[in-house]
């Protein structure tokens, strides 16, 4: 099996090799047999590709020792749950993967366009054959997840050898959020390929209109998504499984994530200035070049070492090649830009200051500010480095006081900008439209600050969540009263029916309530509370409200570790009777170097998290040490992230068509003569 | 000028078509409006000293330095049990804010102890001034260049002063309309 995947990610690359060419010379020659074969050679490779990966997972799970990437992630008594994420455990199996969501990706674009615009999709098929190629060099060359154990024999020949057992898969990646993690991450790195490649392909054959971006719209958006939920996941598994009571630390990895997740939601915004209003098409164009580039630009940072990270994977030269990769892709963005940057002239017209258009110009460059604060952060250590000779940190505190404020304002323009109108918003629609928000948002400014709500940032972010709730809110509530009045439907019909009327619009209103969540974990963070100490059978801790008894510690085996578990008895407010108990529990594997992990206990309301961690025993005295932590209002995050993913959905189903609706006569304003229904035809058009 | 209809189908006049003296004028309110939103944070500000200095000042400083045993963990955070690091620098942070130092000459003294890399964020100094202005910078240039574009735009005229791109081949805008009906 191990020689059946390597030969089939050979043959694959082949396969590229042959689409890129064979496409090349079919564009300049016109030849549709040509074009036709490149196009299949590019569905091969991506069938290759994904019978590769097969039979990696197969190998995994037939605890094959003699393959080292197999026996370096894996052990037979690891459970069979974790034996797939072991496939993208380590930096050989995570590019194959990667090579492998492409290929999904690929595959699913050259078969549902195969019969659709003949101009665009072979530069498509040639773009996405020579990123496939690049990462099957990777995969066939420098890093092969395929290799065997080996050593050299009596007689001086190389000789495989199988190891009994594997050195399991890191602990670390032991929980359900590390199985979902990475696939959702690397599907939003992977699928913001697809608008690049159509991006370049519209560029270089100067095809016309705003078609690639009709085309590429779903794509992008489920890249969104994905990515999105992917670092969410991430978040979530940080704060469960690392036991440090936080969920985001600005690391250079989680910040590689966040770089194209930015780029990509100002392009979301912006793809509609050139959809509505044929305006800002050179910018579109580089937004999606840009956000392909921070994807290739994060790989990097991740694998080359250039930047310290605790979740980067080891030192190797492959650095070197993303390196390559990126000065390339850079290379021919630039020529195809330069060489056809008239066909990218737009209709650049503004009616008024105060106009949607505006509004999406500077959440543009609210976001791609907060992109290049990111980076420029992320890179800083470096870059002093470079010119100084000394190294510095750049860490939460640089990241938090430059990204905050700027947060808050793109806040702001979340409930600002989809009030707006279209080419010129009066004064009178304003205040209609603002009115209310703004002075229901001060109110509850003044009520949290009275309830001792006072730090300056949380506040401020507090009152502009009202206020983009509000202003959300409002549009719901505008559309289905006219809804209402014309169907006379209930309420929640009403609301589905407004939904799926404009679901691109409505699914975006939902997207951004879900940010409004976020927004209002993240302002708990303020407010966060923690204690630690030694705590023997019976003795108390005080957190806030709570009060900790620490009834047991008892041994408990696990598949593949050995567990001790804490037993914390919770009480509440001086209640002396128990309401909650709970197990934080510290893990000790026996494979690998006999690492070990927690399992924080979170009690999670609404309001905050009680998060007991069991942190081990003091090596000194041995005494067990618990930590505890209060925090407010984390749980709107991943409220927030549920939101935000069902909205991403909604924008992604198509509108429901134009309802007819055909009234008596009668009920018209005296349209018709008596006794002859003659038709009143209202139709809700959709609008974004 | 003629109603318009918003998103949801309402009809409404713009302000310009009602008559002059019906209208309250436009810089008025916002003048009561801005004046009240000053006078809101004004009050916010006041109040906001008073909690400052209820923060645990050891948390607060020890928040601004990295453990140093390569965990990457900022200092109070840092989880491990028997981290042989982050106990002495804790200790060795409560001996020094008891002293009665200011937060600089703490970090002074972690620095010349254990190197720049412990302080979490860049010194606002000489090269490292970089990483605080340039993204403020890039900000306010990008402001002024989104203003810039915005003053081109509205001063461009209609039809007459747009550039458009040429036009592709009637044949090939027949299929994509027919292919976007198909897509839609």
């Amino acid at each position: 099996m191990d020689l059946f995947g390597s030969f089939a990610l050979l043959l694959a690359f082949v396969c590229a090799c042959y689409a890129i060419l064979a496409g090349i010379f079919g564009i300049r020659t016109g030849n549709q047999t040509l074009l036709k074969s490149a196009r299949n050679a590019g569905i091969a490779l991506c069938v290759l590709v994904m019978l590769a990966t097969a039979s990696l997972v197969y190998l995994f799970y037939t605890d094959n020792f003699a393959m080292a990437y197999v026996a370096e992630h894996s052990s037979r008594d690891l459970p069979a749950f974790y034996k797939l994420p072991a496939l993208w455990s380590g930096q050989q199996g995570s590019l194959l993967f990667w090579s492998f969501l492409l290929s999904v990706y690929t595959f699913l674009v050259l078969v549902i366009n195969r019969r659709k615009h003949p101009e665009l999709m072979p530069y498509v098929g040639v773009i996405l054959a020579t990123v496939q190629g690049f990462f099957l060099i990777l995969n066939n060359f420098i890093a092969s997840p395929f290799g065997l154990l080996g050593t050299v024999g009596a007689t001086g020949l190389p000789q495989v050898i199988a190891r009994a057992d594997g050195n399991g898969l890191n602990p670390l990646l032991q929980y359900p959020e590390m199985a979902a993690h990475p696939p959702n991450l690397y599907l939003g790195y992977t699928g913001f390929t697809i608008p690049f490649a159509f991006a370049l392909a519209a560029l270089l054959g100067r095809y016309p209109g705003e078609k690639w971006i009709h085309v590429t719209r779903r794509w992008t958006m489920i890249a969104w998504g994905f990515q999105s939920i992917g670092i969410l996941l991430g978040a979530h598994w940080a704060y469960a499984v690392l036991g440090w009571g936080g969920y985001w630390a600005w690391d250079p990895v989680e910040n590689a994530s966040l770089m194209p997740w930015i780029t990509g939601t100002a392009f979301l915004h912006s793809v509609m200035m050139q959809e509505k209003r044929g305006m800002m098409r050179v910018w579109n164009i580089w937004l999606v070049f840009v956000t392909f580039m921070l994807c290739i630009l994060g790989t990097f940072l991740t694998r080359s070492g250039v930047v310290s990270s605790v979740h980067a994977f080891a030192q190797s030269s492959i650095g070197q090649w993303f390196f390559g990769f990126l000065i390339f892709i850079l290379a021919v963005c630039i020529i195809a830009y330069t060489k056809n940057r008239d066909y990218l002239k737009s209709d650049n017209h503004l009616d008024s200051m105060v106009s949607r258009e505006s509004s999406f110009l500077f959440n543009n460059l609210i976001l791609l500010a907060a992109c290049f604060a990111v980076l420029w952060g992320t890179l800083f250590p470096v870059i002093s480095e470079a010119f100084t000779g000394n190294k510095i940190s750049v860490g939460p505190p640089f990241f938090n006081k430059v990204n905050i404020p700027i947060g808050l304002f793109l806040l702001f323009l979340t409930g600002v900008g989809p009030l707006l109108a279209w080419r010129r918003s009066s004064l009178d629609s304003l205040r209609r439209n603002f009115g209310v928000p703004v002075v229901l948002s001060a109110v509850a400014g003044v009520v949290a600050f009275g309830l001792g709500f006072r730090h300056f940032y949380a506040l401020t972010c507090l009152i502009l969540c009202v206020f983009v709730a509000l202003t959300i809110f409002g549009e719901f509530f505008r559309g289905m009263r006219v809804i209402r009045a014309r169907t006379r439907m209930d309420w929640f019909s009403c609301f589905t029916e407004l939904s799926f009327r404009n679901t691109r619009r409505y699914g975006g209103y939902v997207v951004h309530l879900g940010m409004v969540f976020i927004f209002i974990g993240l302002a708990g963070a303020a407010f966060n509370r923690d204690v630690q100490g030694a705590m023997h059978t019976g003795d108390t801790m005080t957190i806030g409200p709570y009060r900790l008894l620490c009834q047991e510690f008892e041994a408990r085996p696990g598949p593949n570790y050995q567990a001790e578990r804490a037993t914390i008895e919770v009480t509440r407010d001086s209640n002396p009777v128990s309401f909650l108990m709970l197990y934080p529990e510290r893990r000790q594997f026996a494979t690998g170097n006999g690492e070990t992990g927690t399992m924080v206990a979170i009690y999670s309301t609404v309001r905050e998290d009680l998060y007991v961690v069991y942190a081990g025993r003091d090596p000194e005295t041995g005494a067990p040490i618990i930590h505890a932590y209060l925090n407010p209002l984390v749980k709107w995050i991943w409220i927030g992230g549920l939101v935000l993913g069902i909205g991403t959905v909604l924008a992604l189903l198509p509108n429901r068509r134009l309802a007819i609706v055909l009234a008596p006569a009668a009920q018209t304003a005296g349209a018709a003569v008596a006794g002859q229904p003659a038709p009143a035809v209202s139709t809700y058009g959709a609008q974004d | 000028m003629a109603p318009r209809t918003n998103p949801v189908g309402q009809t409404f006049l713009s302000v310009s078509s009602v008559p002059a003296g019906c209208r309250r004028p436009a810089s008025r309110d916002r003048r009561a409006f801005s004046r009240a939103f000053l006078l809101f944070f004004l009050v916010l500000f006041l109040f906001l000293p008073a909690t400052a200095q209820q923060s645990d000042r050891a948390k607060v400083v020890g928040h601004r330095m990295f453990c140093m045993c390569g965990c990457k963990q900022i200092l109070v955070e840092c989880n491990h049990v028997g981290c042989p690091m982050s106990s002495g620098m804790l200790k060795k942070l409560d001996a020094e804010v008891a002293s009665g130092k200011s937060d600089d000459l703490i970090l002074q003294s972690f620095v010349q102890q254990f190197g720049a890399e412990v302080v979490a964020e860049p010194p606002a100094k000489g090269f490292n001034w970089l990483a605080w202005i340039m993204p403020f910078a890039a900000l306010g240039l990008g402001l002024m260049l989104v203003r810039a574009v915005i003053t081109r735009w509205s001063h461009l005229g209609g039809a007459d002063t747009l550039v458009r791109a040429p036009s592709p081949a009637p044949e090939i805008l027949a299929r994509i309309r027919h292919e976007s009906e198909e897509d839609d």
